[in-house]
């Protein structure tokens, strides 16, 4: 995957925890039961709130071995978002490649609004990311007006937004969410694959029903000692798709003591020698 | 080990696969996923 050197921040929020919510919130407010919540806007140039609230947290930890982590962060409440949250993640080395699961438990006393995505830039090697070929199984696509919030959805089927048979990432200029993956024994699965065949799919469970693909040109993409300003691309699973806190749509309330449980993963194939 | 680095703390994983060796690096800001490499190429 794309990653960023140590004394970086994220680059374009690379490999972030997406909590409360993934992607956008409308002017940063939303409305549940008369009451109209005001959250922080941080996308300043498109005037939403952005990417949940542990976007800059410093996460604690809770266990380690040699193949995995779990980290565990809070979230208090606040002005906008009235509710504590207790969050995991755990990132697990198997045999397979990279399993990480998160778990959020409302550790308030109201029903709460979650939502969750994660924002990975995938490559392969130093195969350049226009080289590579992205196959999404999504079958919907999030129409959206100037400041990139839903105004409707389209399906796939018969247009540029049809990704199911792959495109080259390099003929792509997407910053756009996709709906109705299509799960095949509880998982759904996207993919980025190479010219010598090499392939990494990024897989989601059930929960992971829409999809973000971005692919900007301006991301520092390291090539062994150098960076240089070139495209990436990520593929953000996420449980709800922008405005969900508006719209309801994927949404979860979680009851007072509820935990909710979501997995994905990194799988590569092809690159044993 | 946890290592100091600017960004926080740094978690590093490692594992042998059938695909050969796998690492990760995860940060500590926002839990970030910073880097997962196998057979030593990202």
């Amino acid at each position: 995957m794309e990653g960023f050197a140590a004394d970086r921040v994220p680059p374009l929020g690379a490999g972030t925890v997406l909590v409360p919510w993934p992607n956008r919130i409308r002017d940063g407010i939303w409305t549940h039961g008369g009451v109209r919540h005001l959250l922080a806007i941080t996308e300043p140039v498109l005037m939403n709130a952005i990417h949940g609230l542990l976007a800059v947290t410093a996460y604690r930890p809770a266990a380690q071995s040699a193949e995995s982590v779990t980290l565990l962060a809070t979230v208090y409440p606040q002005v906008g978002y009235p509710y504590q949250l207790d969050t995991t993640v755990t990132y697990t080395l198997t045999a397979d490649g990279l399993a990480v699961t998160h778990t959020i438990s409302n550790a308030g006393g109201d029903d709460a609004p979650v939502a969750l995505g994660t924002h990975p830039y995938l490559k392969i090697g130093d195969v350049p990311t226009e080289d590579l070929v992205l196959t999404l199984a999504a079958t919907s696509h999030i129409d959206v007006d100037h400041r990139l919030n839903p105004i409707g959805e389209t399906p796939v089927a018969g247009t540029r937004f049809d990704l199911r048979a792959g495109a080259r990432v390099g003929d792509l200029d997407l910053d756009d969410g996709f709906g109705g993956v299509i799960s095949q024994d509880g998982r759904g699965e996207h993919s980025l694959t190479a010219p010598d065949g090499r392939r990494v799919t990024l897989w989601g469970d059930d929960n992971m029903a829409d999809v973000q693909v971005f692919t900007p040109r301006i991301f520092p993409v390291r090539t062994g000692d150098t960076t240089r300003l070139g495209q990436a691309v990520a593929i953000e699973p996420m449980t709800a798709p922008a405005d969900a806190f508006n719209s309801g749509r994927g949404l979860r309330w979680l009851a007072p003591g509820e935990e909710w449980v979501v997995r994905w993963g990194i799988a590569p194939a092809g690159f044993a020698d | 080990m946890p290592l100091p680095a600017a960004t926080g703390t740094q978690y590093l994983l490692s594992m042998d696969t059938p695909q050969g060796p796998a690492t990760a690096t995860i940060t500590e800001v926002a839990a970030g996923l910073r880097d997962y490499a196998l057979n030593g190429k990202t």
